[in-house]
């Protein structure tokens, strides 16, 4: 083989990996976008969630939805998604323009919670949920949110739904919210301060789980 | 000391076991570079626009790394390489350590995932120093102390 300097040797490595790297990532299933899109964060004045006709907030609470309850088809080719979860995972995944994230804060996050009967998402980890998280809240792991489809699908796509993760550094509830707003669901909020928030509240911590 | 460090067995093995190791996490992060760009992002180092690139590129550079070390071709730019990226890893997992962060070292992918802390700082230095003895030894060239030719003294032999 012909003999090259050290940097030679090295740039033709990088180079190669950059061509495989970008083949691989153009042909895959999932690929990334080379420039990921910009989290929007968008904070939520009060006026907007309730003084608007958010549900629930006005008007006497609808009981929280059960599985049993829920509208089965929601939208055109919703059963065929239903049957192939990794399709839509796949579309879910695909990147968009631009992300707006609704962040709300604790006051807003416990008086959803009291008058909106919302779905409330803890995106965090099952051992984290499992050592505690906010009463009522079912978790669903950011990274692996595309699990819960059929679960998440078969619901109004106007249900209130609050996530949370850790802090505001945690990806997870971002995740969930993309996740869910990519698979049709519009009335979503993130409590960005998190379960660390909850806590430097002094707020319970709940440990008995709810089942999906 | 130097004896051991040129015996040819010795620097086969310590070739080939940094060549796998860095296989093996190549190919774990090239099977998930979503996952790779959240845990290169829980360090808070790189900018956000360049985390999905990183990701897609350098699991890529590590396997093909890790492939010329066991095949004993490109050993010098190679284990450069390695080193460069070892120093990286040290820093990075040094700085979110001092600055208490505590996250997935994002080392091997999702299915090796271990926290950031001074045992990953200590693995990381003694593959330095494994990259660093390849480099050194220029085990395969032809100026190597045995004076073989190019291609891996022991598959050459």
């Amino acid at each position: 083989m012909k003999k090259l300097s050290t940097g030679k040797e090295a740039a033709l490595i990088i180079g190669i990996s950059v061509v495989l790297g970008l083949l691989t990532n153009a042909f895959s299933a999932k690929p990334l976008p080379l420039i990921p899109s910009q989290a929007r964060n968008v904070a939520v004045s009060d006026e907007s969630l309730f003084g608007a006709p958010v549900r629930g907030s006005d008007t006497p609470a609808p009981p929280p939805v059960k599985r049993s309850d829920a509208v089965k088809v929601i939208a055109p080719l919703h059963d065929q998604a239903l049957k192939n979860p990794d399709s839509t995972a796949a579309a879910a995944a695909s990147p968009r323009k631009e992300e707006t994230t609704k962040i709300i804060f604790l006051a807003q996050f416990r008086r959803l919670m009291k008058d909106a009967h919302p779905l409330i998402i803890d995106g965090r980890e099952s051992d984290a949920y499992a050592k505690g998280h906010v009463k009522g809240a079912h978790n669903a792991y950011g990274l692996e949110i595309e699990h819960y489809f059929e679960r998440l699908a078969v619901l109004p796509k106007d249900t209130l739904v609050l996530v949370y993760c850790t802090n505001p550094e945690c990806h997870l509830g971002r995740m969930v919210t993309e996740f869910m707003t990519a698979i049709g669901f519009t009335n979503i909020y993130l409590y960005d301060d998190g379960w660390d928030g909850w806590e430097k509240a002094g707020l319970p911590a709940d440990t008995t789980g709810v089942p999906w | 000391m130097t004896r051991i460090i040129r015996n040819p067995i010795f620097r086969f093995v310590v070739r080939w076991f940094l060549g796998l190791v860095f296989i093996v996490a190549g190919i774990e992060k090239i099977a998930r570079p979503d996952l790779f760009a959240i845990a290169v992002d829980a360090y808070k180092l790189l900018p956000p626009v360049t985390l999905n690139l990183f990701a897609i590129i350098v699991p890529w550079v590590e396997l093909l790394c890790g492939i010329f070390l066991v095949a004993g071709v490109y050993l010098r730019g190679g284990s450069v390489i390695l080193m460069s990226l070892l120093g990286a890893f040290i820093v990075a997992i040094g700085s979110a350590l001092l600055r208490g962060l505590t996250i997935d070292c994002g080392c091997f992918g999702e299915h090796y995932s271990s926290p950031v802390g001074l045992p990953k700082i200590l693995e990381d230095t003694g593959m330095l120093v494994l990259a660093l003895l390849v480099f050194l030894t220029r085990n395969g060239d032809a100026e190597s102390a045995e004076g073989g030719s190019s291609g891996g003294s022991l598959h050459s032999a």
